[in-house]
């Protein structure tokens, strides 16, 4: 099974969510418990900051989906920062940046709310 | 053919998430022996840990099979051009080759998750067979040309 390495902190009015490590099918149900937990408190601009991200698979992808469609529901937004070359690739698959922006840094993802 | 890898490669393991980590790096492993470039490498590991997460997910959940009898066998081979891996497992019957594809796009913007990892396999693999016996169960056979 992979690891989760999962941190949140806040900046002024952002939820910055660092999601690390391998995630795949067996580590999904893990990192979509912490992201739910986190996303509870009802703020409105979340950050996922990938850095720390190794590997994800479509169950990973699935929970960032899901989050994302949750949070939105709630009148907020989810943006994702840091995302490396071989995530990006993974990404590129779904064009899912059409539907969950990404930026270069943390900062300028909440600049860009 | 790379004379850093035999030719052929086997290893077995219960069919379990907790088993994931062990098959990811065996494959990454050998791919790289192969001759595959990095990229391909990251495509091919992908598409097994798609390929396996449909094994537990869907061939062996909620079968009254018992968990020691829950295996997956992954068998490599490698020659000249083509880097191969062989998936069987005996649980339920389960092609992912016959699934559906999805309109990517209409997909996500409903949210919807599923078929989200054959959708992978597709992309990333240059050719996907499914085949299914009796005796041999379900067989998923995944290559990738070594450019």
């Amino acid at each position: 099974m992979g690891n989760l390495v999962f941190s949140k902190k806040n900046i002024n009015d952002t939820t910055v969510l660092s999601i690390g490590g391998t995630i795949d099918t067996g580590v999904a149900p893990q990192l979509e418990a912490q992201l739910k937990k986190a996303i509870s408190t009802g703020s409105k601009k979340y950050v996922g900051d990938l850095t720390a991200l190794e590997h994800l698979t479509s169950a990973g992808i699935g929970v960032l989906i899901a989050v994302k469609n949750e949070i939105k529901s709630n009148g907020g937004d989810l943006k994702l920062a840091c995302v490396n070359a071989k995530i990006m690739k993974v990404f590129s698959l779904l064009n899912l940046t059409k539907l969950i922006q990404v930026f270069p840094t943390v900062e300028d993802a909440m600049k860009s709310f | 053919m790379n004379p850093k890898i035999p030719r052929d490669l086997f290893l077995k393991l219960p069919g379990t998430v907790d088993y994931i980590d062990q098959i990811r790096e065996f494959i990454e492993k050998n791919a790289r022996k192969s001759g595959l470039n990095d990229e391909d490498v990251d495509a091919v590991v992908l598409s097994i840990d798609e390929a396996v997460a449909n094994i537990i997910e869907h061939s062996y959940e909620g079968r009254h099979i018992s968990k020691k009898d829950r295996l997956i066998s992954i068998y490599i081979r490698v020659d000249d051009s083509s880097f191969t891996i062989k998936l069987t497992d005996n649980g339920r019957f389960f092609d992912p080759t016959t699934a559906d594809s999805v309109d990517i796009d209409n997909h996500l913007n409903q949210y919807k998750t599923n078929g989200l990892g054959i959708h992978f396999m597709r992309q990333l693999m240059d050719k996907i067979r499914y085949s299914h016996s009796k005796k041999d169960g379900n067989v998923l056979e995944l290559v990738k040309y070594i450019k």
